[in-house]
C-alpha cells in the first residue's frame, strides 16, 4: 500500500483555518482592487476634463502613479486568493471557470492591455493628444472588464443549479441580472473607496482636489444605495436573518459616511474616523457576500469531498495495476531499434515479423510478413514516414531520421528483410513465362501498371498496390499472394491459373524490380 | 464528480496557450526580475563604492534600465505570473487542482515572497535617488534573497513533474519536492536569467554610445559578466540533462522539431550552435569595445535568448509525457488507475458532465466526448496538432488497433482510457471525422453536429 490516494482530498492543512486565511487575503486583495479600479475611473475622468479645459491639465498623473502601485498589489495579493479558492472550493471554483474559460483567460490580456495603455498615458510628455485620450478610454474599458469577468465567474460558482444552463448557453435572465447588479456594485464601491483613500489620506493638503473627491464619494455612495437595492432584488436566494443583520451594519456605516460628507460638516471628518467607517462598510459587505456564498457552496463542497472519497475507494483496487504499468514503462530506451520494433511494430507484424502479431486478427487488411519484404532502405523509410493509406500501417514521424535508420537496419539484420528478391526455386519454362508476360500486360497492369510502377487507377486504390519497381516479395510469398489474393485489398486470387504460370508471374513481377534505384 | 466540463482553446489548443503565457513569464521573471535587476544592482553598488569611474551617463543608464525593469516586472511579469494560474485553471483544471493540493505550501510561501518582491521593487523605484550611498550598496540584497527563494520554491514543483523521485511508490512529499532534477534545473534557470540580464544591460548601454568612455566601461563590465556566466550555464545545463532519465531525453529532438521537422534534426543543432555563437560574439565584441559589432549582434542574440527559453520550457513540458504527475496523472489529466477502471467499466458512464450534455448518446456525441477527455490535451480538430492529419489514411479497424496500442507505440502519449466498446466508438468517430462525414458544432466543447446521421 502506498501513501497516495486521491491528492484532491488530501487537504494540506485544517480547512476552517484555510477559510479564515482566504477571507483575510480576499479582504486585502479586494481593497486594492477597489483602489485600482476606482483610481482608474477617477484618473481617466480627470484626463478627459483636463482636455476639455474644465479641469487642471495633467491632474490625472498623480492618480495614475498611484494606480500603478495599487494595481501591483491587487494583482499580487489576488494570487493568494486564487490559491486558497482552488484548495477550499475546488469543485465550484474549477467548474465555474470551465463554464466561462475564455473569459477567465481573457483576464490576462485585459489586465496587460489596461496596465500597458494607462502606463502609456502616464508617460506622456507635453500636451494631452487625441491618442492619449483613446488610450486612456480603452485602458479604462479593459480595466472595468476585469471585475465584470470576475463577477461572472463568482456568480456562476455560487449557483450550481444553473451550471448546466450556463454551460449550454441557456443562462436564465435572473443570473444575468444578478451578475450585472454585482458588477455595478463593485464599480460603485471602487469609486467610493478610491476617492476616500485620496480624500482621507493621500491628498489631504490639496483642498481643491479634496472637494472634488468628496463629491465622488457622495455620488458613489448614492449610486451604491441604488445599485444595492438592485443587487438585493437580484439575489437568487433570500439572506437569512444573521446575514441580513451583518448587511444592515454595512448599510448603516455607509449612511453615516454619507451624512458626514453631505453637508458642511465634511471638513471635520478626520482620517481615523473615516478609516473606521470604511472598515465598517467593507467588512460587512464582504461578510454578507461570504455568508451568501457559504449557504450554497459549503454543501456543494461537502458533497464533492464525500464523492471524491467514494471515488478514491472505487479506484483503489486499480491502483496497483496503474502503478505497475508506470513502473514497467519507466526508462524504456527508444533510442534502441529493438525497443522500437517491440513497442511499435510487434503487435501487428509479430515477434518473428511474419505478420502474425497479436492484433493481426483484428485487421481486415493483414499486416505484411516482413520476412518476405524485398526493398531498399529508401523505400522502407518512405513507408515508415508515410504509412500505407487504406491500411492500419501508420506513419512514424515521431522517430527522428536517426531512430528510423536504426530500425531499418534492424529489419535487415534481424527480421529477414532483404534488399533484392531471390529467384523462384521452381524452374519456369519459356512458354509459361511468355503467357505470364501477356497476363501481366492484360490483367495485372490494370492496377500494377505495365512497368510495375502502378497505373493511374492503381495509385488511387486504398490501399494502393505496391510499386513493383521498388518493392518485391520473397518468391514463395509472392506466389501465395498471386494464388490467394491479398485479403482486404482488391488483389484477387489467381488460383485457377496453372501453378507453373503462377510461378512465371512471380518471375515477371520480380523482373519489374529495379534494385539499383 | 471526478471531472469538469470539457473545454479546449479553439484552433491553437491548450498547451500552446499555457506555453505562450508561461514563456513570456519565464523570460521576464528570470531574465528581467533576476538577470536585469542583478546587473543594475551590481553596477549601482560598484559605482557607489568607487569601483567604477563616476560618470553622469551611469546615472542616466541606471535610471532608464531601472524604469524598464520595474515596468516589465510589475506590469507584464506579474500579470503573466498570475496568468499561469488563469490559463492552467481553465485548460488543465484537474491538474492544477491536484498539483495545488500537493504543493500548496511551496506555492503559498512563494505567494508571500511574490508580494514582498513587488513591494520592494516599487519601493526601490520610487525612492532610488533618496537612498544613502551605504544603503545603495546593500539594499538590493533582500530583493535577491526573495527572487532566489521564488525560483527555489517553484523549481521543486517543476522538477517533480519531470523526475518525481520515489513519490509514485511512497507518496512522500520530500521525495517529490527535493527530486533529482531540482538543483541542476535551478542552477540552469538562474544562470540563463543572468545571461538574459547581461544581454539586456548591453542593449541598454547602446543608446549612450556617443559617450565613448562610459560605453567602453559599461560594455566591458557586462561583457565580462557574460563571459563568466556563459560557461557556467553550459555546465549547469549539462548537469540538468544528466539528471533526467535517459528514456525521457530520447524525445528532446522531437519535442522541439515536432513531426513537421523530425527528419531534420540538424536544424535544431545548427540553430542552437548559431544562437550560442551569437551570444559568445556579443560577449567578445563587448569585451573588446567593438560597439558597432555589439549593436549588430545584440538583437539577434536577445531573440535567440527568448527562443532558448521557449525551447527549454517546451522540452521540459514535452519529455515528461505521458505524465503530468508521474505515477499518478496522465498528460490528459486522467489518472493512471482510471485507465484499468474505465477499461473494465466505462469512461462515459463515469463522466458527470457527459451524462449532462444536451445532445443524444449517438456514436458521434460519444466519440467526440471521448476525444475531448482523452486526446484534447494535445490534439485539436482542425487546428494545431490536428488529429485529422494524424489519422489520415487509416482504416477504421486500423484506428481501433492503433488507439489501443498508442501508448506503446508513442511512449509520450497516454493510453486511451475506455472500454472495448468505447475504443470502437472513438475509432468510428475519428474515421468518420477524417472522411468528412461528421462536422463539429463546437470545437471548444466537443459537440458534433447531429443532423444527417
Amino acid at each position: 500500500m502506498n501513501g497516495i490516494t486521491d491528492v484532491l482530498i488530501r487537504a494540506p492543512f485544517y480547512l476552517p483555518a484555510a477559510k479564515g486565511m482566504l477571507f483575510f487575503v480576499f479582504v486585502l486583495h479586494f481593497l486594492f482592487v477597489l483602489f485600482t479600479v476606482g483610481t482608474a475611473i477617477l484618473a481617466v475622468t480627470y484626463l478627459l476634463e483636463g482636455r476639455r479645459g474644465s479641469g487642471r491639465p495633467d491632474r490625472d498623473k498623480f492618480l495614475l502613479e498611484r494606480f500603478f502601485i495599487h494595481k501591483s498589489l491587487a494583482v499580487t495579493l489576488g494570487v493568494g486568493a486564487i490559491l486558497l479558492m482552488m484548495l477550499i472550493n475546488t469543485v465550484p471554483f474549477f467548474t465555474a471557470i470551465r463554464l466561462v474559460p475564455g473569459g477567465w483567460m481573457l483576464l490576462v490580456a485585459l489586465m496587460l492591455l489596461a496596465f500597458g495603455l494607462l502606463e502609456y498615458v502616464l508617460e506622456r510628455k507635453g500636451p494631452t493628444g487625441r491618442r492619449h485620450v483613446v488610450a486612456a478610454v480603452a485602458g479604462l474599458a479593459c480595466m472595468l472588464a476585469v471585475p465584470a469577468v470576475f463577477s461572472a465567474v463568482i456568480a456562476s460558482a455560487e449557483n450550481p443549479r444553473w451550471w448546466t444552463a450556463v454551460l449550454w448557453r441557456a443562462a436564465p435572465g435572473q443570473l444575468a441580472a444578478h451578475w450585472s447588479a454585482r458588477f455595478l456594485h463593485v464599480l460603485g464601491a471602487s469609486v467610493v473607496f478610491a476617492a476616500a483613500l485620496q480624500f482621507l489620506f493621500l491628498s489631504r493638503r490639496d483642498e481643491a482636489a479634496r472637494a472634488s473627491f468628496r463629491k465622488w464619494i457622495v455620488g458613489g455612495l448614492i449610486f451604491q444605495f441604488v445599485a444595492g437595492v438592485g443587487l438585493l432584488a437580484s439575489l437568487p436566494r433570500r439572506p437569512d436573518a444573521w446575514t441580513a443583520g451583518v448587511m444592515l451594519y454595512g448599510i448603516a456605516a455607509a449612511a453615516v459616511l454619507l451624512w458626514a460628507l453631505a453637508g458642511a460638516r465634511w471638513a471635520r471628518l478626520g482620517p481615523a474616523t473615516g478609516a473606521i467607517l470604511l472598515v465598517f462598510i467593507l467588512l460587512p459587505m464582504l461578510l454578507t457576500r461570504q455568508f451568501l456564498q457559504d449557504a450554497v457552496v459549503v454543501p456543494v463542497n461537502d458533497l464533492a469531498r464525500s464523492n471524491a472519497r467514494l471515488y478514491t475507494a472505487t479506484l483503489a483496487p486499480f491502483r496497483s495495476e496503474g502503478l505497475a504499468i508506470y513502473e514497467a514503462n519507466r526508462g524504456l530506451d527508444f533510442s534502441q531499434p529493438q525497443m522500437i520494433y517491440l513497442r511499435s511494430c510487434k503487435f501487428c507484424h509479430g515477434g518473428s515479423a511474419d505478420g502474425q502479431g497479436e492484433d493481426a486478427p483484428q485487421l481486415f487488411v493483414k499486416p505484411e510478413d516482413l520476412t518476405a519484404l524485398r526493398a531498399r532502405p529508401g523505400e522502407l523509410r518512405k513507408i515508415l514516414l508515410n504509412g500505407v493509406d487504406g491500411s492500419a500501417m501508420p506513419y512514424f514521424g515521431v522517430y527522428t531520421a536517426g531512430q528510423l535508420d536504426g530500425l531499418i537496419n534492424l529489419l535487415y539484420t534481424q527480421y529477414g528483410v532483404k534488399e533484392r528478391p531471390e529467384p523462384p526455386s521452381a524452374a519456369v519454362s519459356p512458354e509459361d513465362r511468355a503467357q505470364a508476360e501477356l497476363l501481366f500486360q492484360s490483367t495485372c497492369s490494370i492496377c500494377h501498371g505495365a512497368d510495375g510502377a502502378r497505373s493511374e487507377f492503381g495509385r488511387h486504390l486504398r490501399p494502393p498496390p505496391p510499386d513493383l519497381q521498388r518493392l518485391a516479395l520473397a518468391p514463395q510469398h509472392a506466389f501465395d499472394v498471386i494464388t490467394n489474393g491479398y485479403p482486404g485489398t482488391v488483389m484477387p486470387s489467381f488460383a485457377r491459373l496453372p501453378e507453373p504460370v503462377r510461378w512465371a508471374l512471380v518471375e515477371v513481377e520480380q523482373s519489374k524490380y529495379q534494385a539499383g534505384r | 464528480m471526478n471531472d469538469f466540463p470539457l473545454y479546449q482553446a479553439p484552433y491553437i489548443g491548450n498547451g500552446m496557450v499555457i506555453g505562450a503565457n508561461a514563456v513570456l513569464h519565464v523570460f521576464i521573471s528570470h531574465g528581467i526580475a533576476i538577470g536585469a535587476f542583478a546587473m543594475l544592482a551590481f553596477a549601482d553598488a560598484a559605482l557607489v563604492r568607487g569601483y567604477l569611474e563616476p560618470d553622469k551617463h551611469w546615472d542616466a543608464f541606471l535610471h532608464r534600465f531601472l524604469k524598464f525593469t520595474v515596468i516589465m516586472v510589475t506590469v507584464v511579469g506579474s500579470v503573466t505570473g498570475a496568468g499561469i494560474w488563469f490559463t492552467t485553471n481553465a485548460l488543465a483544471a484537474r491538474a492544477s487542482a491536484s498539483l495545488l493540493h500537493m504543493f500548496f505550501w511551496p506555492w503559498f510561501v512563494e505567494y508571500i515572497v511574490f508580494i514582498l518582491e513587488a513591494a520592494l521593487l516599487l519601493y526601490y523605484y520610487l525612492y532610488w535617488d533618496s537612498f544613502s550611498k551605504f544603503a545603495r550598496g546593500w539594499m538590493t540584497l533582500p530583493y535577491f534573497g526573495l527572487v532566489l527563494s521564488s525560483a527555489v520554491l517553484v523549481t521543486g514543483i517543476l522538477g517533480f513533474m519531470l523526475t518525481p523521485g520515489d513519490w509514485p511508490r511512497t507518496g512522500s512529499f520530500t521525495s517529490a519536492y527535493f527530486n533529482p532534477s531540482f538543483l541542476p534545473q535551478l542552477a540552469t534557470r538562474i544562470l540563463f536569467a543572468l545571461v538574459i540580464g547581461e544581454l539586456l544591460a548591453i542593449a541598454f548601454v547602446l543608446p549612450f554610445r556617443a559617450a565613448t568612455r562610459f560605453t567602453a566601461a559599461a560594455l566591458k563590465l557586462f561583457g565580462l559578466w557574460l563571459a563568466l556566466t556563459l560557461p557556467a550555464l553550459v555546465v549547469a545545463a549539462w548537469a540538468y540533462y544528466y539528471s533526467v532519465p535517459f528514456g525521457s531525453t530520447t524525445w528532446i529532438d522531437f519535442a522541439v522539431l515536432t513531426s513537421n521537422l523530425s527528419q531534420h534534426a540538424w536544424l535544431m543543432t545548427l540553430g542552437n550552435i548559431a544562437g550560442i555563437a551569437l551570444v559568445v560574439g556579443v560577449a567578445a565584441a563587448a569585451l573588446r569595445g567593438r560597439v558597432r559589432l555589439v549593436a549588430a549582434l545584440i538583437f539577434p542574440a536577445l531573440a535567440y535568448s527568448f527562443l532558448f527559453v521557449a525551447q527549454f520550457e517546451r522540452i521540459r513540458e514535452f519529455i515528461r509525457g505521458p505524465y503530468l504527475m508521474p505515477g499518478y496523472m496522465f498528460a490528459n489529466t486522467l489518472l493512471l488507475e482510471e485507465e484499468p477502471f474505465f477499461r473494465s467499466t466505462s469512461t462515459l458512464r463515469n463522466s458527470y458532465w457527459y451524462q449532462r450534455s444536451p445532445g443524444g448518446d449517438s456514436v458521434y456525441e460519444a466519440g467526440a466526448y471521448l476525444f475531448g477527455l482523452n486526446c484534447s490535451g494535445c490534439h485539436t480538430i482542425g487546428g494545431l496538432n490536428d488529429i485529422n492529419r494524424r489519422v489520415a489514411g487509416r482504416t477504421e479497424d486500423g484506428l481501433y488497433v492503433v488507439i489501443s496500442r498508442v501508448h506503446e507505440m508513442v511512449p509520450f502519449m497516454p493510453p486511451f482510457s475506455g472500454n472495448e466498446k468505447e475504443r470502437r466508438i472513438i475509432a468510428r468517430f475519428l474515421y468518420q471525422l477524417n472522411a468528412g462525414k461528421v462536422a463539429m458544432r463546437s470545437d471548444a466543447r466537443f459537440q458534433p453536429r447531429t443532423e444527417g446521421q
